[in-house]
């Protein structure tokens, strides 16, 4: 038993001094921290800017002077007379603004790796009209990025028509919470079937 | 005995915990002049991925640098085309001062940035860079020093030039909405 505890205690000692013998780290984590700060800001602007370009490029995207809106929909003079019916549907567009981001975030990050596909495409070729054999090399390397980019755009798809049925589950939530506070408006008929629509004919390649 | 074993467990993951928190994952450690300083023999630094890192891979040095130890270099790497990489450096000690040259050398042609910080002082900057990479720290007062080198993905490659400085520029910027409750119609 005696033995036992003192092996513990000896464990635990050897743990401790090899966190004292690193001391001296101390003092780095702070611009470490700095740094991965600076990292995740950095990251959340680009994700940000991205989605904000991808919108602003599509002129039925709306996107306004203003970056902080896009889109504006309203609810319909019934619903905005009643205040628990007018805020249940502000709480509804955030979750509908979440998903719409999320699609033009992706269409950002599609069109930057295409960008990217075609420089690397061009450097290649490049490289490879210098010599007869290098061309050989290109042609092959080329149906392999075909089929890389076949796989891509397939993976893109799924993705992507996932995220347009959700949004579309949203809106159609959405349709029937107006209908419980005003009868008859329609409100997906009106409102969710052209963004819907928007999705459909906009995201997927 | 079961309560000295419980309490053993529990100081074991707090050490853990603390440590997992606290420390980088991929950092060369280099307090007792162990590095290079010829830029012809560097020192290979991996760009990893990172827990807390967002986007792409990074390398870590903590270092010390001055009196008999003049110079640390490091190899980051050959990049086949232009590539965008963040350094940080900061100095961190009294009276200490660090220069960071970061060279790349593609074929005939060789680009050299110099950088220098002094006492607490921190400075990032971002360099567009295509070849064989080295990363070389001097100092004369002797120091310590952090430096990160980071790469944040090909999505960052392929941004233009406008599009990166429009990214830098608004850092912390909040997400833009897409769509937003009115009141009537809409629009």
């Amino acid at each position: 038993m005696i033995r036992v505890r003192y092996v513990l205690i000896a464990t635990f000692l050897v743990l401790n001094t090899s966190q004292t013998a690193r001391a001296g780290d101390d003092q780095f984590n702070v611009s470490f921290s700095s740094m991965l700060g600076g990292a995740s800001a950095f990251a959340a602007a680009f994700i940000n800017y991205g989605a904000l370009q991808a919108c602003a490029s599509d002129p039925s995207c709306g996107m306004p002077d203003d970056p902080g809106s896009g889109f504006e929909v309203g609810a319909g003079s019934c619903c905005d007379n009643n205040d628990d019916c007018f805020n249940d549907f502000a709480l509804h567009v955030k979750r509908l603004d979440k998903a719409l981001f999320t699609l033009y975030k992706n269409e950002r990050y599609h069109n930057l790796v295409m960008r990217i596909q075609g420089i690397r495409m061009s450097a290649m070729r490049g490289a490879g009209s210098l010599s007869a054999a290098g061309a050989a090399v290109v042609a092959r390397l080329e149906i392999n990025i075909a089929k890389d980019q076949k796989k891509y755009f397939e993976r893109f798809n799924v993705k992507t028509n996932t995220n347009i049925s959700l949004l579309n589950d949203f809106l159609v939530e959405l349709g029937a919470l107006i209908e419980n506070h005003c009868a008859g408006s329609n409100w997906y008929q009106r409102n969710g079937v052209p963004l819907y629509m928007h999705a459909k004919l906009t995201f997927p390649k | 005995m079961r309560h000295l074993v419980g309490l053993f467990v529990a100081g074991l993951l707090m050490l853990s915990v603390q440590v997992e928190a606290q420390e980088p994952q991929n950092v060369v450690r280099d307090y007792q002049n162990d590095v290079e300083g010829d830029p012809d023999k560097p020192l290979r630094l991996r760009l990893k991925k990172q827990s807390g890192l967002e986007m792409g891979r990074m390398a870590v040095v903590w270092g010390s640098i001055g009196g008999s130890d003049t110079a640390d270099s490091f190899f980051l790497g050959k990049t086949p085309d232009k590539t965008r990489l963040q350094f940080d450096l900061t100095a961190l000690e009294v009276g200490g001062r660090v220069q960071l040259i970061v060279t790349a050398k593609d074929g005939q042609n060789v680009e050299r940035h110099e950088i220098e910080v002094v006492y607490g002082e921190n400075q990032k900057f971002w360099l567009r860079l295509k070849g064989s990479l080295v990363a070389q720290v001097t100092g004369v007062v002797p120091t310590n020093y952090a430096l990160y080198v980071w790469y944040p993905g090909d999505t960052v490659d392929a941004l233009t030039k406008n599009e990166f400085e429009d990214v830098v520029s608004n850092q912390g910027m909040e997400k833009p909405r897409m769509l937003r409750a009115v009141k009537g119609a809409g629009k």
